[in-house]
């Protein structure tokens, strides 16, 4: 794959070819056993390597319907073009005569800084039952790692050692007052966390679910670091309803989801005529959603005619801090298949 | 013609065999009511104009005109000293040089060889050009505009040593008499209000915002002095010379023995004096000079340029303690007939102001903005004698540079009082804190000859000497001045060398520190420097460290401070007004004889087990 970008916020104009190489294997061993693996290999331009992204699976069947699986994945994501090639001068928010130089390389630091990829690895353990007629249910643990996020970077304000680098930007009529860009943070997330949940089908064309997600984070911070944790995933969610099919073609679903809070970090501009980015941290609360849906389907089952209700409570909630305040939502479909 | 068969053919082949294709039309509606609209940006105000600049051609390197127009707009209620207590401009815009001088690139010196400056010749006649400029998103509130045109290029917005005009540089603003101004006048700023200002001084921005426009900033003052660098050389308490910097210290309840002014001959055995080298030791110059300091340090440019500040008429303004009208006192209970000072002390420039560091920054380097905690030193030409107004005026009319004393050395008397206000707090009351507002000499019993300053005389002054604070009736004024017997705030201070031009010195500054992620280190001969890979390592002006230190008491006694707020012959009550705008009538609280006015909230908070009232 080639990519192929010219933007103004850009150092230049960036090709960059990539290759990648995946291979996926499934092996029986038995009735009960199957293994699942899968080799990816990716050359990423900007990191000048090879960055491999194995996967497995160990599954165990003790019934023909039921299934307990292990599994480990690892992904990444390389720097897309704006963190890898970053060289814009900003100016500042209440001083226009001022800014900073926003560029990936640090020409304060040498030209070279080369950021890393974003890393995760997975593992989680899960059991699948669908023995029983009137219920199925599953549980899983998980453990996630992410580390090495790309995030804006602290600014270095400009100091007598830099100043020469620094100065008047003829193009722009503003002073360099100090440099920014993406660095990776400092802190390593670990996730652990459980999901359980449960699916009854008391009569025919009536299912009643339930599942429950618990997410524990706790960060690894090495000495001297300072970066300010994110907590953006709630530790709490569960997610209940009832689903209704009839043979007339009335279909209907009721849900209820709950989210505990959250509170995420931010980087904002100041505003009192400095250069250095802060700190923002927002603390979201938590919120519960009621979400219905009525349909009819006709035609055969051809065509279906519904609306949905998102938020039928009309509890306003944000899902990101600077995300605009989401309540009740009216919504019609219809749809014919051919 | 197509049939139907053959379209549904056509359409099948198009959409693929086992495609399931859904149209879906969905209408979706909003819930009842508008979406309301988080995190808005809040109104801003600009102000739009134009820089007129009068002066010598600009020099040029490789195409570009080398310097800017650099504009800085101040909050009238945080002014630079020696107007306000500012540490820093609200907003800074510039025009480049470029833009400025586009219209006369032909005319300008160039060169073939891209690293050369080209100057013109000081002989060519000056220039006039302008230029449009924009300055903002500036929130509400009155601004001055003061800039200048960075002729050598050498300005940084960040770094004190680099933050304002040097010699040569071409000085104005936004001026109310720009001609008169130009030609050596005082400049009087103009007053640009970003938003609607109702009868009690309050401006607040309206939700579209404001924008003012045609606002001419002239530059056409070229400075020929450069900013006052100094360098601690002595410091003396009373006669004794402190030799130890870490002895560099001043007792919270310094208190002078003698009125100075009732005994001008002996007044240097009164005060700790610091005496100031102009521009950097000798030594240091080399270094000073080059880069990347870039210090107009050496010669020609170290001498302090003495000149009295002086008031509309032109007539010398004396330092604040001196009675230019007679009054009557309240003292102890009993009237005192005050007579005129027979001595007119001048205030003169520099001026010379100490501003109370934040301790949090170990490299001395952040001032406490609120509240902002001033001391202000008494600068004298020769001694005290030879600064009264007279003598003053005959020395400048026989100067070699009329007008003007040029001198190696400064000398200032610390005075121990400070002021203590909040700048940006609309309804500011101003604190003089000091801790005797009587000398010592409790033998004596005629207060005239005890007296360090009145209250009735000097409120008037703080009144008039913050006036840009003050904006309701003389009597309402007035009320929101007081004096305090108190011990002085600890901790460190910085000195600050202010002319009248805009230029001033601190110290300490970055020159003698390292500054993140600058890292200390020594270089082969021993010698400080910061390093701040892969650039070359820079040294440290070890003369730029040096800082006022006021801790501990006289004699190691500290009963004074602990009783003061009982022995307090100052102001004991003032009044402020609460959240629901009630007036409210307080006493002073202080901490180990500190007024709790002149604190931090964080140390008051710290050490609030041993407030009293």
């Amino acid at each position: 794959m080639t990519k192929d970008v010219s933007r103004n916020y850009l150092d230049r104009q960036r090709r960059e070819n990539w290759l990648g190489f995946f291979h996926p294997r499934r092996r029986k061993l038995g009735d009960r056993v199957q293994l699942v693996g899968s080799a990816r290999v990716d050359y990423v331009p900007y990191l000048e390597q090879l960055v491999p992204s194995p996967r497995g699976s160990f599954i165990f069947k003790p019934t023909k319907l039921s299934a307990i699986r292990l599994s480990g994945s690892t992904a990444f994501r390389a720097p897309s073009f704006y963190e890898a090639y970053l060289d814009l001068f900003v100016t500042s928010e209440s001083a226009n005569g001022a800014g900073s130089f926003s560029e990936t390389a640090r020409s304060d630091q040498g030209g070279d800084f080369r950021l890393k990829r974003e890393r995760v690895v997975s593992f989680d353990l899960g059991y699948l039952s669908q023995d029983f007629d009137l219920v199925n249910f599953e549980v899983t643990g998980y453990f996630l790692q992410v580390k090495d996020l790309i995030v804006l970077s602290e600014t270095r304000p400009e100091t007598l050692s830099s100043n020469g680098v620094l100065g008047l930007i003829p193009t722009s009529g503003a002073f360099g007052a100090a440099f920014a860009g993406f660095e990776n943070q400092c802190l390593t997330y670990n996730s652990f966390g459980s999901e359980a949940g449960a699916r009854i089908f008391p009569v025919e064309g009536v299912d009643v679910f339930a599942n429950y997600t618990f997410n524990y984070q706790k960060e690894d911070r090495p000495s001297g670091c300072n970066a300010v944790a994110n907590q953006q995933t709630s530790k709490h969610k569960v997610n209940a309803g009832v689903q209704v099919r009839s043979k007339p073609g009335f279909d209907g679903e009721l849900v209820f989801h709950y989210a505990s809070p959250q509170r995420w970090t931010e980087r904002v501009a100041p505003t009192d005529g400095t250069t250095q980015l802060l700190n923002a941290t927002f603390d979201l609360p938590s919120y519960t959603l009621i979400n219905a849906r009525l349909g009819y389907r006709f035609l055969k089952n051809a065509a279906e005619v519904s609306g949905t209700v998102f938020n039928l409570g009309g509890q306003r909630f944000q899902q990101h801090p600077f995300g605009q305040y989401l309540d009740r939502r009216f919504m019609g479909f219809f749809s014919y298949r051919f | 013609m197509r049939t139907s068969l053959e379209w549904n053919k056509s359409t099948r082949r198009w959409l693929g065999r086992g495609v399931l294709a859904t149209a879906v039309a969905s209408l979706s509606v909003a819930a009842c009511g508008d979406i309301p609209i988080a995190n808005e940006i809040p109104p801003a105000g600009n102000i739009l104009g134009t820089v007129v600049y009068s002066g010598p051609k600009p020099c040029t390197q490789n195409g570009h005109v080398v310097g800017a127009a650099v504009l800085l707009l101040f909050n009238e209620m945080l002014l630079p000293p020696p107007e306000g207590l500012g540490t820093t401009a609200a907003s800074l815009a510039v025009v480049a040089g470029d833009k400025l001088f586009e219209g006369i690139m032909a005319d300008l010196p160039s060169s073939t060889d891209p690293d050369a400056i080209a100057c013109p010749d000081p002989s060519e006649p000056p220039v006039s050009v302008s230029a449009d400029f924009t300055a903002g998103p500036l929130r509400a509130g009155a601004y001055q505009i003061r800039g200048f045109y960075d002729y050598d290029n050498n300005f940084s917005p960040i770094l004190r040593t680099q933050s304002l005009p040097t010699a040569g540089d071409v000085g104005g603003g936004a001026l109310e008499n720009p001609a008169a101004a130009l030609a050596g006048a005082k400049p009087i700023y103009s007053r640009i209000v970003i938003g609607n200002e109702d009868e009690k001084g309050n401006i607040t921005l309206p939700p579209t915002g404001a924008r003012v426009d045609n606002v001419t900033v002239s530059l056409g003052k070229q400075l020929t002095w450069g900013r006052p660098i100094y360098y601690w050389n002595q410091v003396f308490d009373g006669k004794t010379e402190l030799t130890d910097q870490k002895t560099w210290v001043m007792a919270q309840d310094r208190r002078l023995a003698l009125p100075p002014k009732a005994n001008p001959t002996i007044a240097d055995t009164l005060f700790l004096r610091v005496k100031l080298g102009a521009g950097v030791p000798e030594a240091e110059i080399p270094t000073a000079e080059a880069a990347p300091f870039g210090l107009q340090a050496g010669p020609p440019y170290n001498k302090f340029v003495f000149y009295p500040n002086r008031d509309a008429d032109g007539n010398i303004i004396p330092i604040l303690e001196i009675v230019q009208k007679a009054f009557t006192a309240n003292v102890d209970g009993q009237s005192v007939s005050v007579p005129v000072d027979g001595i007119p002390v001048a205030d003169m420039f520099p001026q010379v102001v100490f501003a109370r560091l934040d301790a949090a920054d170990k490299n001395d380097l952040t001032t406490i903005a609120s509240p902002a905690v001033t001391l202000s030193g008494l600068v004298v030409v020769d001694n005290l004698v030879s600064t009264n107004s007279n003598s003053i005026e005959a020395a400048l009319a026989s100067s070699e540079t009329p007008g003007y004393l040029l001198r190696d050395e400064l000398e200032v008397y610390v005075r121990p009082s400070v002021a203590c206000l909040n700048p940006l707090d609309p309804e500011t009351h101003i604190f003089l804190v000091t801790p005797g507002l009587f000398a010592t000499n409790d033998s004596e019993t005629d207060p005239l000859k005890r007296a360090i300053v009145f209250p009735e005389d000097l409120k008037p002054k703080l009144v008039n000497r913050f006036k840009q604070y003050m904006h309701g009736t003389d009597e309402e004024n007035l009320a929101r001045v007081h004096v305090v017997e108190g011990c002085l705030p600890g901790g460190n201070y910085s000195l600050n060398t202010l002319y009248d031009t805009g230029q001033s010195w601190t110290g300490p500054n970055e020159a003698g520190h390292c500054q993140s992620p600058e890292v200390e280190g020594v270089d082969s001969a021993g010698k400080p420097i910061c390093s701040q890979p892969p650039l070359p390592s820079r040294a440290q002006l070890i003369s730029q460290q040096a800082r006022l230190r006021i801790e501990g008491y006289t004699n190691g006694d500290s009963s004074y401070c602990a009783n003061i707020h009982t022995t307090n012959r100052g102001d004991k009550t003032w009044t402020t007004v609460d959240d629901n705008g009630n007036k409210v009538e307080k006493k002073f609280q202080f901490i180990d004889g500190v007024p709790t006015v002149c604190l931090t909230a964080g140390e008051i908070a710290k050490n609030s087990d041993r407030l009293v009232e």
